[in-house]
């Protein structure tokens, strides 16, 4: 990296290093989305990589695949806001179509680099600066990937993992390294604490590994968040 | 080359394939999805993408054109105001491509029938920020074949978006047209991605107190502006004509693009005065001695608003149609 600048204790940190090694070793191309990522394409060392609109990754992905070919390892590094919020019409016809690009969705609960705004993924209950708090009747319910991903297309891949755990870091190193050989549509949702705007670091990172824990169960978190 | 007959819409996507396309994302619109079927039948199906809607349209177009390849999108005005944020994406990060925006009548959902609606947008800017494309009014089927033409050939020079924006009556009219290939090529595209140089493609410029401006950026961003000097010579030198055009001694012109066009040339031989049509509306090539200017156009007042921003010291008589291309005897009553 050339420079990082994440927040300090960002969960994004350890996520985009693994990232940035495994796109060099396989000569990748990174798809840069808007959100706490955006500065990501300038800062990765020696990978050739697009900045990309607002929710509009896959779109850009897709499009590179193509012309690329189906060896090119193609990377989509978006937040939930970002990926699930504004381009789930991307998301969805991308499952659909069983792109073989890799989708890395930082799933830290809400529009962090704006300042902590409830997005599609911000569970029930918990308050954000547009949810006080987040109401079923209100806002509908968060969206659930796991879920989503099955019920759109079985043949995707999809994998869970954490950055608040150093078993969760590992694990996605592994998954990065599996999706890379899938050849399909690869989808990794990282849970990720953002101690900004989840009260500290201690509390994010409790948060997150709580949240992360409850999402095999069922999509209503009931940690205590900020 | 023998001449075909082709409709303009069929003539643009078989001129896009001679000189070079590669890729193409399209989104079913009247009246331009003509091009969007030849091409897709024409095209390997992995590379012409029936996208989901114009908005991954025009991002799949920015992901080809990164990558180097001639790409290319047929949309009518409501599909056009769905790809503009993508378009000045585009411009901001220097990836070519060609729009061919065949306009329609009316605001909103608006009717199918012809208009010159959407010049306004496309002249003015592209999308948000300062993202000026080229702009190419063809008034003939040949015109529309060559435009695309060219239009590849300036896109891939000036490393920007480059639109071709018909009416649609000369988007369905069927003419004899000569499918001409393009002589100009660049081959080295050493800023594209794809080949481990790299190479970041991004419109993002960090600004004040985040990070100030590095000597890559001031570059990039002198370079934005450069362009747009540069887009009146590259057109002048890429395209074999910018415009129809008549002299008048008196200096009294008429003024029209696309169909519109046609019948303004016609009114003017008629009622002895000079014809300006321009093939290419920006970067606008401006005629001397101008004094009186009848801008005839169908829909609203937009080539009005052009061309009073370019003729400043002539007179600027409007005469508008609603909704229909005007008809020689009409147009020859109200030109008083």
């Amino acid at each position: 990296m050339r420079q990082i600048r994440f927040c300090p204790a960002c969960g994004h940190i350890p996520i985009v290093k693994i990232e940035e090694e495994l796109l060099q070793k396989h000569q990748g191309i990174l798809i840069g989305t808007v959100g706490c990522s955006v500065p990501l394409c300038s800062d990765m060392e020696g990978v050739d990589a697009i900045s990309s609109a607002h929710g509009r990754g896959l779109s850009v992905a897709t499009s590179v695949k193509r012309v690329l070919g189906k060896d090119k390892m193609v990377l989509v590094h978006a937040g939930d806001g970002d990926g699930l919020t504004i381009g789930i019409g991307e998301f969805v016809h991308t499952c659909l179509r069983n792109e073989k690009i890799i989708y890395v969705l930082i799933n830290n609960q809400q529009f962090g680099m704006t300042g902590h705004q409830m997005s599609a993924l911000t569970p029930l209950e918990i308050t954000t600066k547009t949810s006080y708090p987040r109401k079923e009747e209100y806002h509908g319910i968060p969206v659930h990937v796991g879920k989503l991903v099955r019920a759109l297309n079985p043949k995707v891949k999809y994998y869970r993992t954490t950055s608040a755990t150093k078993e969760g870091i590992n694990n996605f190193r592994k998954y990065l390294e599996e999706a890379i050989n899938n050849d399909g549509f690869s989808v990794i949702e990282v849970v990720s604490p953002c101690p900004t705007f989840w009260g500290n670091a201690k509390k994010a990172y409790e948060y997150s590994k709580d949240y992360f824990n409850s999402l095999e169960e069922e999509h209503i978190c009931n940690c205590k968040g900020k | 080359m023998t001449k075909k007959l082709l409709q303009g819409n069929i003539a643009a996507a078989e001129s896009a394939l001679a000189n070079g396309l590669e890729f193409g994302a399209f989104y079913p619109i009247t009246p331009s999805s003509e091009t969007m079927e030849h091409l897709v039948i024409k095209m390997h199906p992995l590379k012409a993408i029936c996208s989901f809607s114009e908005l991954e349209t025009i991002n799949l177009l920015y992901g080809a054109g990164a990558t180097g390849v001639r790409n290319m999108t047929a949309t009518s005005g409501c599909g056009f105001s769905l790809m503009r944020e993508g378009l000045s994406y585009m411009v901001g990060a220097n990836v070519p491509s060609v729009i061919y925006l065949v306009m329609r009548f009316s605001p909103g959902l608006g009717g199918l029938t012809p208009s010159n609606e959407d010049i306004s947008i496309v002249w003015g800017v592209g999308g948000h920020g300062q993202s000026k494309c080229p702009v190419f009014t063809p008034s003939t089927v040949q015109e529309i074949a060559d435009c695309i033409r060219w239009s590849f050939d300036v896109a891939d020079t000036l490393r920007m978006p480059v639109i071709v924006a018909v009416d649609a009556v000369l988007g369905q009219m069927y003419e004899l047209c000569e499918i001409k290939k393009s002589e100009f090529t660049i081959t080295n595209k050493d800023w594209a991605i794809g080949a481990n140089r790299n190479n970041v493609i991004s419109s993002r410029r960090t600004v004040g107190s985040y990070q100030s401006y590095d000597d890559e950026q001031i570059k990039q961003i002198k370079h934005v502006l450069e362009r747009e000097q540069n887009m009146q010579y590259v057109c002048k030198t890429l395209c074999e004509y910018q415009y129809h055009y008549n002299e008048n001694k008196d200096g009294i012109y008429i003024t029209g693009i696309g169909t519109t066009g046609r019948v303004v040339q016609e009114v003017a031989e008629q009622k002895g005065y000079g014809y300006i049509v321009p093939i290419i509306l920006n970067p606008m090539y401006k005629i001397n001695g101008v004094k009186k200017l009848y801008v005839v156009e169908v829909g609203g007042t937009q080539l009005r608003d052009i061309m009073s921003a370019n003729y400043r010291d002539a007179e600027i008589v409007s005469i508008v149609y609603e909704n229909a291309i005007p008809n020689e005897e009409d147009l020859i009553r109200r030109i008083v």
